[in-house]
């Protein structure tokens, strides 16, 4: 069987805004698709079963709704994604690539390629990594004195450590890690709910969780949908206050008085829909102010701290000031997983400079603070979820847009500027093999050197653990079969995947 | 030679400017030709899906020239036969008659004719976009003459709303924004002149031909002007990032981005496939992706080194709004010919009158105030006289040059390291006057005119936003003059180099932060910038900028520090060597007559109502050409590191029935007349695809389809028209009404097929549900734009204001906070222009507006042909819970209170027409009351509060944003 995804190799022509109809499957609602589709009758005249060639008839529409969530492509066990995006650049050579060389070098200017916000330079002052490292669990995995917590998990976690991306510049690298390219497109949310559907009308299926210092730069383009339709976007949802914009009713409207406003409308709106028989766009959008009714009540159980044990709490650090924000965080990205949303993305660092993990100046008290404000709830949440079993089905991501240079910026001063020739990112549960590494870079970390990876091809690999195909998980625009991974195509990281 | 600013004689130096230009340009050329020396960032494993077989060149290029005769869109444009049909009475004109014979082929029977409140409510929407009132809609309804809606196309097409919604799809497919994207999202300067220009186009109906020449060569046609230089914003519109990890790869995006929306707009051909091999759907081989965008190689990048800026030089232009109407250069000349005579003949009566000179420039320079004044009669010695207090002269760094002065000597300055430095004498109010002369070009840039970027005359710039100021001489002659936190500056037109004196004053209130320019006598311009004491300089530079560089080559004179405002009167006094008139009437009037003194004093008041014409022009967003077009080569796999062949200019071959003429040098020289050329062969009434396109996409936002469902891609990849004979109809009627857009809406919305009902029989929705051949009139939702601007309509609150930059209303807190710079990132304009239309808030790419977002707002980084309309429940929060339309909901209610006190009845029915246009029946008002009831006895609500419920409710539902 050929997947809906997947275009059917015998139909000519067939890639056209039609096919979108099931192409989108999986969308937010059903709502969301009868809705898309604006021209009325527009699901009859081009609506296609799941096998990509059966039109259904109108008839036939409501016995095979191609809105439910998709069977996966391949086999993959990951369900949902949490990605941890450490905005600004983490240093890789500080927190989980131990070069022992750099230590002995602090100092001293050596020959060195980089490329940063600086520009080109062809030598540099070493600064010596400023945390010392240890061997942790089965698999021997060296990480540094900023990450103690988070050090007992290694052997679920995989590293890459030869990552390499196509810009040092923040602007066009965090698009690049988001969306896969430099100018950006729909990001990795709305490719992954594009390709899976929701499991839950509920909630959104691609949630963003900001940083209390602000957004990152470019702020909603980091998770938008592109060319896709909006419902594909990532939404923003907040820690404190109704979680999601516009989730609560006003101030001093009562549920009461919600639903004798919707009634009301839904009794004008029935009646306006009876005169145009034929519409379905009219129904759905009824339809849509009973799921957004069912929202308001859903979604701030969703949200909701107190259902949550104190001692799981404390897992995540939520008791302790240093990491209450971003340990509520976490906890809040497995409640959603739970939920089934498919896709979560939590910003550690906003706005600019040290307010994220951008340490041009003092790298020390740069990485200090934000691994100091998140090393426990991360490793809160990997083994939270592993004991509920939940980690070999959420596909847990970590990692900047960069990583940073084994040399200094400035003539004084212990920061580094970005580096986007080689850098770490590690992946843990949802089918990722833990405790291996791939890849590394040379003797300083300046630069990958073996097995070097492409923002591409952690994107490939994520999708194979979700279990779609990222040669194949295509979107139809501008007369090209547009991937989250490039037209050319990137294979994944297979030494990953269980 | 590029010339700057446009409509101005270059001063000789000029040459020298453009001497520098060629220099970057060919910086720039040699850059491409670097090989990239980082790492390799080809990925680490090959994609195995990748298509590596192609069919040959010689395949690719027989399909084309089959593609066009054998393919729809590429086949010649003739009229088609009318088809014959059963129901001849039915047909108001051949329109019909063409979707008819369909019809009755299927044997379905057109929709009835809707009635008169959708069919006003339906052409108000689809023309100006904004809903009819219901006096519009009483006086359609109750006008039984036969032209009656005919007149009202006619009065909806005569609104200037009309070009805004027009212009709001035209914006769609250009990807117009008003900011640039990336780290910084800076804002793309002047943009909203080009989407200005397009809602004036449209307006004035601009044929389709000039409309699409202008955008493409606008700069280059014979009778250009403001309009269609400020057109060709066109090619400014991508995403520019502004710090780049490789620039040639940025070009390349930004090139790629003019192609496709190029090929796509004007064309419907999809370029884009073939920009990193030959297309897979359409015989267009990756070589002409590159011929084709050889036709923009001259067009001058918007960047040219990796760091952190854009070429403000490249993409901006000074441009008088009465360029190619006006003679700018003629009224500089008149305008200092009068000066010079007025000036002359006052000195002359001055002589008269025995109390003044001819022979030397008088020195009539007020002293009340006067702190400094250096005279530079001995530039040789260490220090500079100040002539007001001798202990404390000016330090004199590196050795001065003497020259003749404008009184006595002056101090030379050779743009080494000479300059003259003195304490900073004034701070709070002051006039900082003096003369200088030179043939020097100065720094900056003729579009960059920031005085602390020019070449020191007066200066006290200190780096950072600091409380500091100065006086400093631009690019091709210009004098800026400014002050720090906020920067806020002020300055003159050009050609000051021309070697003769001229005087120059700059005044500055610290009370009101009014800073003013006054160069030759006359004020050139104003600003209003910080009230704070300036005293960031300690001291500052004569000759050059204080904190190093931007030495001055040529003579400055008499400068002199007030620790006053001056007047006018006064500055012209010191500008010309005018006595003071009261010092010399008497006497004049004794010795030559009472005749010469009125003459005299007729003769002061002329100078002093003498203004200046407009030096400057203002900002636009336009294409300019280098001085030599760029090679343009075959970027193999579309990697710009790695060029193939050298190609020539040319369109791709399965659309050129002809050949596009040879490109001809405008006669400004400015360009190559390359784009003119392209522009003139899509025009061509022979080239039927570009006029396919255009019908299909005025048809399309009638009937909220095209008949080519793809209105972007009509090649193999898009979908075939569904009456292919009525495109082929409407590209021939608009060819036959001279490219009139407004003659086309008027044709097809007079057919009777635009005025159905759309509701559809039973009949219908058997044989055709998806109504693919229009038995009934499409239903369509309110765009985001119309939505919005329909509820400040119903509320009474509409700014119906036309054009201009940018507004920003006020946006939830929880929207700003997305934003790295949430404090900053969205600074609200004045509150009148909050309720102005939609199509004039601002598009930021990394922040936007939450409720048009919501509602399917176009992506603004690419083409978007035709919008998404979405149904999500997170709109429907949106709509029920959000601030924005409980307060217009909130509005509303108040209206109706004012407009019919005390009568609930009448308000529900006014609420009703207000937003949907109709009258309810007594039920739909009983329903209502009760609602209202309800609201008031369980809910505990007062009746405002239940009014705004009601109001809130009518917001959404969707008789109010659905059009039937």
């Amino acid at each position: 069987m050929s997947h809906p995804l997947e275009r059917p190799t015998n139909t000519f022509c067939g890639r056209t805004r039609r096919e979108f109809l099931w192409q989108a499957g999986g969308a937010f609602t059903s709502v969301a698709l009868a809705g898309m589709l604006s021209k009325e009758g527009f699901l009859d005249r081009q609506a296609f079963a799941f096998d990509g060639s059966t039109p259904l008839s109108k008839s036939a529409s409501g016995a095979a709704n191609p809105m439910a969530a998709k069977p996966t492509m391949l086999p993959g066990k990951a369900k949902s994604v949490i990605f941890i995006f450490c905005y600004g650049g983490p240093s890789h050579v500080d927190t989980f690539d131990y070069k022992p060389e750099l230590y002995k070098h602090d100092g001293k200017t050596i020959k060195v390629k980089t490329k940063g916000r600086g520009g080109d330079k062809n030598e540099g002052r070493v600064v010596g990594p400023k945390w010392k490292f240890r061997q942790y669990g089965e698999c021997g995995a060296w990480v540094s004195d900023l990450f103690p917590n988070l050090a007992t998990c290694v052997d679920d976690m995989a590293f890459i450590k030869s990552m390499y991306a196509e810009s040092p510049i923040h602007g066009s690298a965090m698009l690049m890690m988001n969306s896969g390219r430099l100018l950006g497109g729909p990001s990795m949310g709305s490719w992954v709910n594009y390709g899976l559907g929701t499991v839950n009308q509920n909630l959104p299926g691609f949630v963003v969780m900001l940083d209390s210092a602000g957004g990152p730069i470019s702020g909603a383009k980091n998770w938008s949908s592109g060319y896709m339709p909006a419902m594909y976007q990532g939404t923003v949802l907040r820690g404190e206050g109704p979680p999601i914009l516009d989730l609560a009713n006003p101030e001093g409207r009562t549920d009461t008085h919600q639903r004798a406003m919707l009634d009301r409308l839904k009794m004008w709106n029935t009646r306006h829909a009876l005169l145009r028989s034929g519409n379905s766009e009219l129904e759905s959008r009824i339809e849509s102010y009973e799921l957004a009714y069912r929202m308001q009540s859903t979604a701030p159980e969703a949200v909701d701290m107190s259902l949550e044990t104190k001692e799981t709490k404390e897992l995540y650090g939520c008791d302790q000031e240093q990491t209450r924000e971003f340990g509520n965080k976490c906890l809040l990205a497995r409640r959603l997983v739970e939920r089934g949303v498919r896709f979560v993305q939590i910003y550690s660092g906003g706005g600019h400079n040290d307010e994220s993990w951008d340490a041009h100046g003092d790298l020390k008290k740069n990485h200090d603070y934000h691994a100091g404000r998140t090393d426990k709830p991360v490793a809160g949440l990997l083994k939270d979820l592993k004991r509920r079993g939940l980690l070999d089905e959420t596909l847990v991501i970590w990692g900047g847009e960069f990583g940073r240079q084994p040399t200094a910026e400035y003539a004084e001063g212990t920061g580094r500027d970005h580096n986007s020739y080689g850098f770490t990112m590690w992946m843990a549960g949802g089918g990722i093999k833990g405790g291996v590494t791939v890849g590394q870079t040379d003797e300083l970390g300046s630069t990958g050197v073996d097995d070097r990876y492409h923002v591409k091809h952690l994107h490939a690999t994520a999708l194979q653990c979700l279990g779609l195909d990222p040669n194949h998980l295509s979107f139809f625009y501008a007369g090209l079969d547009q991937k989250l991974v490039g037209v050319e195509g990137a294979e994944p990281i297979r030494q990953l995947i269980v | 030679m590029r010339l700057r600013l446009l409509g101005f004689v270059t001063s000789p130096f000029a040459i020298a400017s453009a001497a520098s230009l060629l220099t970057t340009a060919v910086v720039f050329a040699s850059a491409t030709l670097v090989t990239q020396t980082a790492p390799t960032e080809k990925p680490a494993q090959q994609s195995a899906t990748h298509e590596a077989k192609s069919l040959s060149e010689e395949t690719i290029i027989k399909r084309a020239e089959a593609a066009r005769d054998s393919w729809w869109a590429y086949k010649e444009l003739v009229a088609p036969a009318v088809p014959a049909v059963r129901n001849d009475a039915w047909c108001r004109s051949d329109i019909d008659r063409f979707l008819l014979a369909k019809l009755e082929a299927k044997g379905l029977v057109p929709a009835p004719e809707a009635d008169r409140v959708a069919l006003i409510r339906r052409a108000a929407l689809d023309l100006t976009g904004l809903p009819p009132t219901p006096e519009e809609i009483d006086a359609f309804v109750a006008d039984a003459s036969p032209d009656a809606y005919e007149r009202l196309l006619d009065r909806l097409l005569a609104s200037p709303h009309y070009g805004e919604k027009w212009g709001r799809h035209w914006l769609d497919l250009v990807r117009y924004a008003d900011t640039n994207g990336f780290e910084r999202d800076s804002d793309k300067e002047a943009a909203w002149k080009y989407r200005d220009f397009v809602v004036r186009a449209l307006n004035a109906d601009m044929p389709y031909a000039r409309f699409v020449r202008a955008q493409i060569a606008g700069d280059e046609l014979p009778d250009r002007d403001f309009d269609t230089l400020v057109a060709t914003g066109f090619y400014r519109l991508g995403l520019w990032d502004d710090e780049v990890p490789d620039l040639k790869q940025a070009l390349a995006d930004d090139m790629d981005g003019i192609v496709d929306t190029t090929a796509r707009t004007f064309l419907g051909i999809a370029m884009n496939c073939a920009r990193c091999h030959d297309h897979k759907g359409d015989p267009i081989r990756i070589r002409e992706y590159y011929q084709f965008a050889a036709y923009f190689a001259g067009v001058a990048p918007y960047k040219e080194s990796p760091f952190n800026s854009i070429e403000a030089d490249n993409v901006l232009r000074m441009v008088r709004r009465d360029f190619g109407h006006a003679d700018p250069e003629a009224e500089i000349a008149a305008f200092i010919a009068r000066r010079e005579a007025l000036v002359g003949e006052i000195r002359a009566l001055e002589a008269k009158s025995g109390r003044v000179t001819l022979d030397a420039f008088p020195d009539s320079a007020p002293s009340e105030g006067l702190v400094a004044h250096l005279k530079f009669e001995d530039a040789k010695s260490a220090t500079a006289v100040n002539a007001v207090d001798a202990s404390k002269p000016a330090t004199v760094r590196d050795a001065g040059f003497e020259a003749p002065g404008i009184i006595g000597k002056a101090f030379h300055f050779d743009a080494g390291d000479d300059r003259v430095e003195i304490d900073r004498p004034v701070g709070d109010d002051f006039t900082i006057s003096f003369f200088f002369r030179t043939t020097d070009v100065g720094g900056g840039s003729d579009s960059d005119r920031r005085w602390f970027l020019g070449k020191g005359l007066v200066d006290g710039e200190i780096p950072g936003i600091v409380r500091d100021f100065g006086v400093s001489y631009i690019a091709n002659g210009y004098i800026s003059a400014g002050t720090g936190d906020p920067e806020t500056f002020v300055s003159s037109g050009p050609g000051h180099n021309d070697g003769r004196w001229h005087h120059v004053a700059f005044t500055r209130s610290r009370k009101s932060g009014d800073i003013t320019l006054f160069v030759d006598g006359v004020a050139v311009d104003r600003a209003r910038g910080s009230k704070a004491k300036l005293d960031s300089p300690r001291k500052l530079a004569i000759g050059a900028m204080l904190p190093g560089g931007g030495a001055f080559a040529g003579d400055i004179d008499e400068v002199r520090f007030y620790e006053r405002v001056l007047g006018e009167n006064e500055v012209r006094s010191m500008a010309f060597g005018l006595t003071r008139p009261e010092a010399v009437r008497a006497d004049l009037a004794a010795r030559a007559g009472e005749d010469a003194a009125e003459r005299f004093d007729e003769l002061h008041a002329q100078l002093a109502a003498l203004r200046a014409p407009d030096w400057k022009g203002e900002t636009v967003l336009a294409v300019r050409e280098n001085a030599a077009p760029r090679e343009t080569r075959i970027m193999q796999r579309g990697n710009p590191h790695s060029l193939g062949d050298v190609v020539e200019p040319a369109v791709p071959l399965v659309a050129a029935r002809f050949e596009p003429a040879p490109a001809v040098k405008p006669a400004h020289g400015e360009s190559a007349g390359l784009r003119l050329a392209l522009a003139d062969w899509i025009v061509d009434p022979r080239n039927a695809l570009a006029w396919r396109t255009i019908a299909n996409r005025v048809w399309q936002h009638h009937f909220n389809d095209g008949i080519v469902p793809t209105p972007n891609d009509f090649g193999r990849f898009g979908e075939p028209p569904t009456h292919p004979e009525l495109l082929d109809h409407l590209a021939t009627r608009l060819l036959a009404h001279g490219g009139s857009l407004k003659a086309m809406h008027r044709e097809i919305m007079l057919s009777s097929a635009y005025r159905m009902s759309s509701v559809p029989t039973d009949a219908a929705l058997a044989k055709d549900a998806p109504n693919e051949l229009l038995s009934r009139f499409r239903m369509r939702r309110l765009t985001a734009e119309e939505l919005r601007d329909s509820m400040l309509i119903a509320n009474g609150t509409f700014n119906a204001a036309v054009g201009g930059p940018p507004v920003l209303p006020p946006l939830p807190r929880e929207v700003l906070e997305t934003s790295s710079r949430p404090g900053e990132v969205w600074p609200l304009t004045p509150e009148e222009s909050w309720t102005r239309r939609s199509l004039y808030i601002k598009l930021k790419r990394s922040l936007q507006h939450p409720l048009l977002s919501s509602f399917d707002l176009a992506d603004l980084d690419s083409p978007c042909p035709e919008r998404f309309a979405t149904v999500v429940p997170t709109q429907s929060l949106s709509m029920m819970n959000g601030d924005l339309t409980n307060e217009e909901a909130a509005k509303l209610a108040r209206r109706l209170e004012r407009e019919r006190p005390n009568d609930l009845r009448a308000q529900i029915a006014l609420a009703r027409r207000w937003t949907s246009g109709r009258t309810p029946d007594a039920r739909e008002i009983d329903e209502a009351v009760a609602f209202i009831a309800e609201l008031k006895a369980k809910e505990n609500l007062n009746d405002a509060q239940a009014l705004n419920s009601l109001c809130l409710v009518l917001f959404n539902m969707n008789e109010f944003l659905y059009i039937d």
